[in-house]
């Protein structure tokens, strides 16, 4: 009876609330095409801010992670909504991080490069800017042309699209610059929150 | 003297009332400037002694007296790199000049669209590939009378950008009035109108004509300078003014201020640019300094070199 009162029904249940986890987080990164390699082991995970892995996600808001076998991984969590308890094995070494990351703890970042697609475009292929933030912020993206000069600054509230946590899509097309047909270079493009520079990104323009 | 005003008339008149196409401008990278010198000025054109003349108004270059070596060089925004050179020569048949400008940008990020069609879209970077522009000239000037000369120029545009390139080449022509104290500029630059570079998946880009007036007159130890230019397909009018002081007890020191009014997608915007100076033996060392509005290269230097030998 004492042997029975001292198991310990909650770590039976973590464990297999762990391991369902697992089991889900595995299956979305594998539908996703992503290759996946190793153990990961995430209690609680906000479903709808997993993006890719391309971090440490043992914290929140980090970008720079290696896979299991020591390869950069293609796959990336977007640490911004975890929530409660991180445990991930990491380059075969048990990795236990137990914090609570409210957004507000999260840094504001840019997490990895900003890209474009197609990239070189031509302006009626509606080029995608695409960029991952660490949370909702208020951002402000600016396109400079090669002599520095400022060609467009437009907002982006905080929550909406281009100022949303996890992946942001915005598309340069026709409409972006009334119609004006830009000349063949390349632009650069400057994700901005309060005044600072958070990613900064190129697109070729071609006629 | 009449003859060749009432042809330069003629010219202008049949270009500026030239019909241009819905294609894009070619992006200029002379635009910039083609010396310290000339950005402080405010890109007033016409008035330089050296072979960057080239760049401006081919027929100031009757001003080389032998041989003259101009080189120039930035770094926009940390990460474009901008050179230009030219080397210039008076011979009895006249005065001769070859110009070369490059800039490019590296590192500009290729991606593919990962997980399409799902809502975990994104894009990976799998290389990368750079863009260079480059321009070619070669100028000829020749005197018309004492104060009146005459020049032309041969200009080839090139742009290589990833596996894509595009040419083409246009002329320019000016005409230069310089007495004591007095000079006034006139340049038409791609004059043929209907010359454009051409990329070699079949896509055409215009070629910007470009009409510009401008004027010096001496004050003393003060030049004051103005430019007018009808710029591009839009015809937009870019006005630019400047004020140099070379002080009579340091002759060698120029100390100039220029503001300069520059097409940006379809506006007209201005910039003020300042610097200095030496001419030392005919040698000329030029900086100058201009605002800028990124948030992380608020200013851009500028220095040149002529040796005039």
């Amino acid at each position: 009876m004492k042997l029975f009162q001292r198991f310990n029904f909650n770590s039976l249940w973590n464990n297999l609330r762990q391991a369902f986890s697992l089991a889900v987080l595995v299956l979305a990164l594998g539908l996703s095409a992503a290759p996946i390699w190793g153990m990961i082991t995430v209690e609680s995970v906000a479903y709808n801010s997993l993006l890719y892995l391309n971090g440490d996600f043992s914290k929140a808001g980090s970008s720079t992670a290696t896979d299991l076998k020591g390869r950069a991984s293609q796959i990336v969590v977007l640490g911004v909504n975890f929530k409660n308890t991180v445990q991930s094995e990491l380059a075969g070494k048990l990795v236990t991080d137990t914090q609570v990351l409210e957004e507000a703890a999260v840094a504001p970042e840019v997490l990895g490069k900003p890209l474009f697609h197609p990239n070189p475009a031509r302006q009626s292929e509606n080029p995608k800017l695409f960029y991952v933030l660490s949370k909702n912020m208020d951002i402000e993206v600016r396109i400079y042309d090669m002599m520095a000069n400022m060609i467009l600054k437009t907002d982006f509230p905080s929550g909406s699209q281009g100022g949303k946590s996890g992946s942001n899509w915005l598309t340069i097309s026709n409409n972006t610059f009334d119609q004006f047909q830009l000349s063949a270079g390349v632009y650069f493009v400057l994700i901005m929150n309060e005044g600072k520079v958070l990613g900064k990104g190129k697109v070729a323009i071609i006629p | 003297m009449k003859t060749t005003i009432l042809s330069w008339i003629g010219i202008w008149v049949l270009v500026l009332s030239s019909a241009v196409s819905a294609d894009a401008d070619y992006f200029m990278g002379t635009e910039v400037g083609s010396s310290a010198r000339g950005i402080r000025i405010g890109g007033v054109e016409g008035f330089s002694n050296n072979s960057d003349s080239i760049f401006e108004n081919p027929a100031a270059l009757f001003r080389i007296q032998s041989t003259s070596l101009s080189m120039f060089s930035t770094t926009i925004m940390g990460e474009i790199p901008y050179y230009n050179a030219a080397i210039g020569m008076a011979t009895s048949y006249g005065n001769f000049a070859l110009g070369f400008n490059t800039v490019g940008v590296a590192d500009i990020p290729k991606a593919r669209l990962m997980a399409a069609g799902t809502q975990w879209e994104y894009l990976e970077q799998i290389g990368s590939f750079s863009l260079t522009k480059s321009v070619y000239k070669l100028g000829y000037s020749i005197a018309q009378s004492e104060r009146v000369h005459l020049g032309v120029a041969a200009t080839y545009y090139s742009t290589v950008v990833d596996d894509k390139s595009g040419a083409g080449f246009n002329f320019d022509a000016g005409l230069l009035y310089d007495a004591d104290g007095f000079g006034v500029s006139l340049l038409l630059r791609n004059v043929a109108t209907g010359l454009k570079v051409k990329y070699n998946e079949g896509q055409t880009e215009n070629l910007p004509l470009e009409t510009v007036v401008s004027t010096r007159l001496a004050f003393g130890d003060f030049d004051v300078m103005g430019q007018m230019r009808i710029i591009g397909s839009s015809k937009k009018l870019a006005k630019s003014a400047a004020l140099n002081y070379t002080p009579s007890f340091i002759p060698l020191i120029r100390v100039s201020g220029g503001y300069k009014e520059f097409p940006v997608l379809d506006e007209i915007r201005g910039k003020v640019a300042v610097g200095l100076g030496i001419d030392a033996f005919g040698n000329q060392f030029d900086y100058a300094y201009e605002h800028s509005d990124h948030p992380e290269y608020s200013g851009i230097h500028y220095f040149s070199l002529a040796l005039n030998f």
